[in-house]
């Protein structure tokens, strides 16, 4: 999974996946924060 | 508002224990067995200090998502609440385990950096596991639901 958020992306997103085969599923939930740019200047 | 507090759950027989980190003075436990984001239900309240609960009516084979709504002293809004936690009870002797996972990818990404996390998961029979996206809200045209 990719995913490169742009401006209009800023916070929280709730994130859900699956570890899944014959046996059975785990789920793993947790929220992402996306942050603005950093303003640093890179030499 | 939502706090990490390292909400854990393990199966005990019969029961579920919770374990967490410490925070507020008092927490309401909440479950589901609709979804992490629905269904939610309220089964008990602890002030215990080491912050643990154990849920006794629990059914084998049954996937439940738990959630802490973390409260202070003095104040009616809640201070914060716990992500989703899912578990399934299973009876003892069963030989076919299922996968588990055993991290958490890192919660924090800036503005056009890549996020790629890498999902850490076992199997205890080591048989091959596929990764699939359930959920992404707020979705995203770039974020694909896909297994890889």
């Amino acid at each position: 999974m990719n995913f490169t958020p742009t401006i209009d992306q800023l916070g929280l997103h709730n994130l859900t996946f699956e570890a899944t085969n014959a046996a059975g599923r785990d789920v793993l939930n947790f929220s992402l924060f996306v942050q603005p740019a950093s303003n640093s200047v890179r030499w | 508002m939502t706090r990490d507090c390292d909400l854990k759950a393990r199966p005990k027989h019969n029961k579920i224990q919770l374990t967490w980190t410490k925070a507020g003075d008092y927490v309401a436990v909440l479950r589901s067995t609709a979804g992490p984001d629905r269904g939610f239900r309220e089964i008990g309240r602890t002030f215990s200090s080491y912050a643990t609960f154990l849920d006794e009516n629990v059914e084998y084979n049954v996937e439940y998502y738990y959630r802490l709504i973390v409260y202070a002293n003095n104040r009616a809004e809640p201070i914060g609440i716990s992500d989703p936690e899912f578990i399934v009870s299973r009876q003892r002797g069963l030989e076919d385990h299922p996968p588990v996972f055993l991290s958490t990818p890192i919660r924090l990404t800036r503005v056009g950096d890549l996020y790629n996390p890498t999902l850490d998961a076992q199997d205890p029979e080591n048989d091959p596991i596929t990764f699939n996206v359930l959920q992404a809200r707020p979705t995203s045209p770039s974020m694909s639901p896909t297994a890889w």
